[in-house]
């Protein structure tokens, strides 16, 4: 099943797009199915060889393809028109339109809602398309002023909660675009404070206020910093913590201490992450990290004298 | 007739039962179908037509089972859309489904979210060339998606291993699902825990193998009023550990936050601030560093600073 399903959904909606595309070539409809021409060409043998019980030559499916890498279909049999939206294509089709409406950007939310109540409608499962939901812990009002600032070409006003830090900042911004990475949206835009292009977790920004019209050349692109690697040490009680930072070449020592490296970009990152493991990891190398771990650790101790 | 694959048996079923004018009964469905073959026992045919039918029915492909005035199985059909109507849309709307399908670049939910945008477009039109203003993409490479979804839509038990960390065993879980969230770059799984008899939280991504849908209904449905956004981000779990804490203007970020405090950060503020055990809200006022300072318990105030002090000993920090 679990092979031939996404297969056999996907020959039984290519006849009638094929029908719809008459003389598309082999390479285009590889692309819109999302397969290669290899396997585009062996769904269509497969679609040739069935076909109406009986099998007579006038009850197969008839898909020219093999003159000029064009495809037309002469006979359709009953797949001259699609089947039904089926409950994953409904349910795949929901979530990520629900995604859309949480993502600041210039695209049009009343369509969404449209579609997306049309959808529920259609999927006639009021428990299931509630129970498929994108929680994206953005605020509707700083989603707003995003938009508008996006569509306006106007500056922003953010109150910023940084993780690195863990300090709020106040930054105009002149927002560029909205970047989704593994699940988590980002505001990229040239920052006056930094007077570079930064990016900014949008579930972190606290208010956004709408500033004055932003005139061109202050964009950029985002300058990538190479990570750098930190040698480290975990206690054996910590171990969770393997699963939630970007630990390599775990190696778990004669003593059951975990000994690693972690990936860092920024000190201040690395520094809060020791901080918050409460003492079960000791950073090894560098020298640097080491003295900044114990310089924060010495600049919090002083409130308990 | 050279061995037939599943893929195409199947395939054959559709075209033998999609828009037949009668129901087609099984001994037909038997003869027509390459894939049957002639020598094969009743039984196995049967065996295998139910496991086919099953199969189509999964992927979304609605096999009608037609009874006759006696109530016995008179045949099977595939009835065809006799309207296009439900997958008509208007360019404004294709270009919203068309940057939905879009967003699961290469993951586990792409295959029929594409299916879905050809079959629309199959009856209104090409949708228009994706405007480049976003890169927004949804990350699900959980196999077990799929299964989940298909089991809420037919509200039916679910049972899957599951590892609640990477230092424990997967073990067996039987769960009546509520809804599968994305948060935070993560799938999470709610629902009601039967082995537990209470409401779970799972992240799918801890699932260790299949999500087995079993054929039994649920029995306690999400109660109403219930807000499965609000359990993800964890606003209503219970926090039993509790401080008194002062922040620092502009400091603190992370505690502020994750104690919904609405003032204004820029301003110094004392404040009582909770975790789910004590073990975490250690970690979070030590994460704060030099931004906060616990004014009460003692024995939290007293593990913070005792934390603090073993982090700057091991880091060579002479004896503070």
């Amino acid at each position: 099943m679990s092979e031939s399903g996404p297969r056999l959904s996907r020959l039984i909606a290519m006849v009638p797009w094929l029908v719809a595309h008459d003389g598309v070539t082999i390479e285009a409809a590889a692309e819109h199915f999302g397969i290669s021409v290899d396997q585009c060409e062996k769904d269509l043998w497969l679609l040739v060889v069935c076909g109406l019980p009986g099998h007579g030559p006038d009850q197969l499916v008839d898909i020219q393809f093999w003159d000029d890498g064009r495809i037309h279909v002469i006979d359709p049999q009953t797949l001259d028109r699609p089947l039904r939206l089926s409950g994953d294509e409904i349910m795949s089709l929901l979530v990520a339109l629900r995604l859309l409406l949480q993502v600041p950007g210039s695209h049009d939310r009343a369509t969404l809602h449209r579609v997306i109540a049309r959808l529920e409608s259609a999927l006639g499962a009021p428990q299931a398309s509630a129970g498929v939901l994108v929680e994206s812990g953005v605020t509707a009002a700083v989603l707003e002023s995003i938009d508008t600032a996006l569509a306006e070409h106007r500056s922003l006003h953010i109150v910023y909660a940084a993780r690195t830090d863990d300090a709020v900042t106040d930054r105009i911004v002149h927002p560029q675009a909205v970047v989704t990475t593994e699940g988590r949206m980002y505001l990229e835009g040239y920052c006056e404070r930094a007077e570079a292009v930064r990016t900014f977790r949008i579930d972190r920004i606290l208010s956004a206020e709408l500033g004055s019209p932003v005139t061109a050349g202050k964009s950029g692109s985002v300058t990538s910093v190479p990570a750098l690697i930190a040698q480290v040490r975990l206690k054996p009680s910590s171990r969770w913590a393997l699963d939630v930072y970007p630990f390599s070449d775990v190696h778990e020592a004669a003593d059951g201490h975990f000994e690693a490296n972690l990936a860092y970009q920024d000190l201040e990152w690395l520094t809060r992450v020791v901080l918050s493991l409460a003492g079960e990891m000791e950073v090894i190398s560098s020298q640097e990290a080491r003295q900044r771990v114990a310089d924060a650790a010495l600049a919090a101790l002083s409130s308990y004298p | 007739m050279a061995r037939v694959d599943r893929t195409e048996r199947l395939l054959n079923v559709v075209f033998c039962l999609l828009g037949s004018p009668r129901p087609v009964p099984r001994s037909e469905i038997r003869r027509a179908v390459a894939g049957y073959s002639a020598d094969a026992s009743e039984v196995a045919f049967e065996r295998m037509f139910e496991r086919d039918k099953d199969a189509l029915r999964s992927m979304g492909i609605p096999v009608e089972t037609v009874l006759d005035a006696s109530g016995d199985v008179e045949g099977y059909v595939i009835r065809r859309q006799t309207t296009n109507e439900e997958l008509a849309f208007d360019a404004d709307e294709l270009a919203v489904i068309a940057l939905a399908a879009a967003t699961w670049q290469a993951a586990v939910l792409e295959a029929p979210a594409i299916t879905a945008l050809r079959k629309i477009e199959s009856i209104s039109g090409d949708a228009p060339e994706l405007r480049e203003f976003n890169d927004v993409r949804m990350t699900a490479t959980d196999a077990a998606l799929l299964p989940l979804m298909a089991a809420l839509r037919e509200q039916r038990v679910v049972t899957f291993d599951y590892r609640g960390g990477q230092d424990e065993k997967a073990a067996s879980r039987t769960l009546e699902p509520w809804g599968v969230i994305a948060h935070d770059g993560q799938w999470y799984l709610i629902g009601h825990d039967l082995d537990r008899d209470d409401r779970r939280t799972f992240r799918v991504s801890r699932i260790a193998g299949t999500v087995t849908v079993t054929a039994r209904g649920i029995e306690h449905p999400r109660p109403e009023g219930i807000d499965l956004a609000e359990i993800v981000r964890g606003v209503d779990a219970e926090r039993p550990a509790r401080a008194r804490v002062l922040i620092k203007a502009g400091q603190g970020a992370q505690l502020r936050a994750a104690n919904d405090h609405a003032g204004d950060p820029f301003q110094e503020i004392e404040m009582d601030v909770s975790a789910i055990s004590e073990d975490v809200l250690v970690s979070q006022l030590c994460s704060a560093g030099a931004g906060v300072r616990v004014l009460q318990p003692e024995q939290v105030r007293d593990r913070v600073a005792q934390a603090l002090r073993a982090i700057a000993v091991t880091h060579g920090a002479g004896s503070p």
